[in-house]
């Protein structure tokens, strides 16, 4: 009843006060964000948009309108479709592995037993690395000559590898680089999901005398479905706009084989000053993320469960 | 509703200090560097440079140097990343109160930096200052002059080397060294053959030197005489590149070489340890790389051209200062006396001691400091003797492309591909489509 009555209320109070109606209080506490939302997301998103229709000036002023001869250009670039293929490999390389490897660690290291800190600690730890940090320290290992992995290789009989210079190699090498820096987040995410899982679940699943598969299977996964459906989502979005490491590591080589879609983006736009093909990337790397995103939420929306 | 409306007060007064905050640290917040005064009553001159580790020591030290010797001005130098990154920062400030008065660029960046019109004429400005430009070197200033302007200063001249490991050399019978390919092939496998753990040949693929070993071997790297004569519309280096890619692939092919990919600091750690016996990079890292190669001597030698081929010289590349249109008179005045003090002799004989890079005027190579220098590191001198030998005319004036880094990184890519065994002609012909695409692309944005 009460609630039915709320808005005579404020209609009363506003016939007080004059016809116009308040600003609903909502949208007060919005505004903040919702400007700096417009000023430094959809004013450039849509700047974005038109510039990708034009020819532009080395300071990337829009010189000559061309239509979507940017667009056809790309898509008739032989450079551009293999650095698609490549973030798409790249993604199914690493999405999946940093989910199952860090669910993995989390359920490893969910039950509190003495000295679970340290594991726990050692398994998020990569959360507080930098990537520019972390590109260092793995670039050192990849060493070519000098890098541990290859003397480990040499040990053992092996030749050594041109890990980040060999066009075999590369990409897998970048991937697992990037498993190893997104794993700590992922743990983190999934161990708080696991925390939340009530007890009594478990306690049930001893009374029926299922095992751990079994509990993985009927209890942990659905409950902390939410959960890995965030990794999942955010790794995704985070796979396709994947830069850091590449600008450290490889710079796109060799031979393009690790030339993700943003690098690319940022090499046209901020080194090679073409703002207009590089605008018409961002405009296509921003709708394959929507839809991907929408296919992945469409295709899990049934598998996710909420308590 | 009392609550409800106090509380709407709240929200927007909350609202209008965060939004309006934040907007204050993007406009207002940072210090206006291009034409304030500091506290001791100078003029601040703010100037953007890509020097990083031991060589931004030494221009902290030329900048030091300049803000000591007179009490009008102080230049206020900040590491702005890499040329590339620092051009484009360049560009987005279009000449704002915080942008740079000077802004030192690669030569790769010339074209681009004429074509955003926020660079001023140094040769206007040479006049009107009255200063004295006749002791620059003329290699370089044939670079940086396009159709009788000079835009930029040159201040840190660099060139591609070959570096090699000469006590490992001469243990394995190689006395002098070899500048021809056959001749380099020839003394690796005598390194090889002497039974030595080391690989004779390192390479990344460094998109400068090959551009400047085309240039070396007497080719256009683009057409219309290196985009000299006119906007250059495609690119012209195909039979150089196809030379040097096939000596590169039958190094390879004979197991003589050993790729870096197209990382340079790995190479160069990778000749310090003995890795490898050779290889080619800038001559800026000269001074690093005989400080840190504390086991051998490191010889330094000129880059090398087949067999039978005059070598033509290099064109005068590193680094220069762009000076940005619109400044006070006071800042513009402020900014020649700083090219001035920069460019001298003394500064810049002890710059080329400090880094590497050689100095871009007669003068310094008569100073002391220069001489004893020599005497002591004669690699030093090699570097800068290979420019100054180098002829003056059209092909050494060096290549003039807004999309130069693209064809860089697009040569760089091909080498990567023939160093995994792909074919010669394929690599380079992919190449020279996709540059020929980013300058046609690029063309078409040009307003003239």
């Amino acid at each position: 009843m009460t609630y039915e009555k709320m808005p005579d209320l404020s209609l009363a109070q506003t016939g007080e006060k004059g016809r116009k109606k308040p600003l609903p209080v909502w949208v007060i506490y919005l505004l903040p964000s919702l400007l700096i939302f417009a000023l430094f997301t959809i004013y450039p998103f849509l700047k974005t948009v038109v510039t990708s229709f034009f020819a532009t000036s080395t300071t990337g002023e829009m010189t000559k309108f061309v239509g979507l001869q940017n667009y056809i250009d790309l898509f008739t670039n032989a450079n551009y479709l293999q650095s698609l293929g490549t973030t798409f490999l790249y993604t199914l390389l690493t999405v999946p592995l940093t989910v199952i490897l860090s669910l993995l660690l989390a359920v490893l290291s969910a039950q509190d037993r003495p000295g679970m800190g340290v594991f726990r600690t050692i398994f998020s730890s990569t959360m507080g690395i930098s990537v520019a940090a972390g590109s260092v320290f793995w670039n050192l290992l990849f060493h070519p000559t000098a890098g541990l992995l290859n003397q480990v290789v040499q040990w053992m009989g092996g030749k050594p590898i041109g890990w980040l210079t060999d066009t075999h190699y590369a990409i897998f090498a970048i991937s697992a680089v990037s498993i190893w820096m997104n794993l700590g987040f992922s743990y983190l995410v999934l161990m708080g999901g696991l925390k939340n899982i009530d007890d009594s679940h478990y306690e049930s699943v001893e009374i029926v005398g299922g095992g751990f598969f079994y509990r993985l299977r009927k209890v942990t996964i659905p409950l902390i479905s939410p959960s890995l459906f965030f990794v999942f989502t955010t790794s995704l979005i985070n796979a396709f706009q994947s830069f850091g490491l590449i600008d450290m590591l490889t710079s796109g080589g060799p031979n393009n084989t690790t030339n993700l879609m943003v690098y690319k983006l940022y090499q046209d736009a901020f080194v090679n000053f073409r703002f207009g093909s590089a605008s018409a990337q961002g405009i296509i790397l921003f709708l394959l993320i929507l839809l991907i995103s929408q296919l992945q939420t469409k295709l899990t929306e049934r598998l996710v469960t909420y308590q | 509703m009392k609550r409800n409306i106090g509380k709407r007060i709240l929200a927007l007064g909350l609202s209008a200090v965060l939004a309006g905050s934040l907007l204050a640290g993007c406009t207002g917040g940072g210090t206006s560097s291009d034409s304030a005064s500091t506290d001791s009553g100078k003029l601040q001159i703010s100037f953007w440079h890509s020097m990083s580790g031991n060589t931004q020591e030494a221009l902290d030290k030329v900048v030091a140097g300049f803000n000591e010797s007179q009490d009008q001005y102080e230049v206020v130098a900040t590491n702005q990343g890499s040329y590339d990154e620092s051009t484009g920062k360049f560009f987005n400030m279009a000449n704002g109160e915080d942008s740079a008065a000077i802004i030192q660029i690669g030569e790769q960046n010339l074209q681009s930096m004429i074509d955003s019109q926020m660079i001023a004429s140094v040769s206007d400005l040479i006049e009107k200052h009255e200063f004295d430009d006749s002791d620059l070197l003329e290699q370089e200033v044939n670079f940086y002059t396009v159709d009788g302007d000079m835009w930029a200063m040159p201040f840190n001249c660099s060139t591609p080397v070959v570096y090699y490991n000469k006590t490992a050399f001469e243990e394995a019978g190689v006395t002098e060294f070899p500048t021809t390919f056959e001749g380099i092939k020839e003394a690796a496998q005598k390194l090889a053959d002497s039974g030595s753990s080391i690989t004779p040949v390192g390479m990344y693929a460094y998109g400068y030197a090959l551009d400047q070993m085309v240039i070396n071997m007497g080719g256009y790297v683009i057409d219309n005489e290196n985009g000299r004569a006119g906007r250059a519309t495609q690119v012209a280096y195909q039979d150089q590149i196809t030379a040097i890619y096939n000596w590169i692939k039958d190094l390879q092919d004979s197991e003589l070489l050993l790729n870096y990919g197209s990382d340079g600091t790995n190479t160069i750690s990778g000749f310090t340890q003995q890795q490898v016996g050779m290889f080619i990079a800038s001559s800026a890292s000269c001074r690093n790389v005989i400080d840190s190669s504390t086991d051998f001597e490191v010889g330094v030698a000129n880059l090398p051209v087949p067999e039978g081929t005059e070598p033509e010289g290099v064109y005068g590349g590193g680094g220069a200062l762009c000076i940005a249109t619109g400044l006070s008179e006071d800042v513009e005045a402020g900014v020649m006396a700083f090219c001035e003090y920069a460019t001298s002799p003394e500064v810049q004989a002890q710059w080329a001691v400090d880094t590497g890079y050689f100095p871009i005027c007669n003068g310094a190579y008569d100073t002391e400091t220069l001489t004893a220098a020599y005497e002591e590191m004669p690699q030093l001198q090699v570097a800068a003797d290979q420019l100054l030998n180098s002829k003056v005319n059209s092909i050494t004036a060096g290549p003039l492309l807004s999309q130069l880094p693209q064809l860089r990184t697009d040569l760089v890519t091909a080498l990567e591909a023939v160093f995994n065994g792909g074919e010669v002609e394929s690599s380079v012909q992919q190449a020279v489509e996709s540059t020929n695409s980013a300058i046609a692309t690029a063309n078409e944005g040009v307003t003239e």
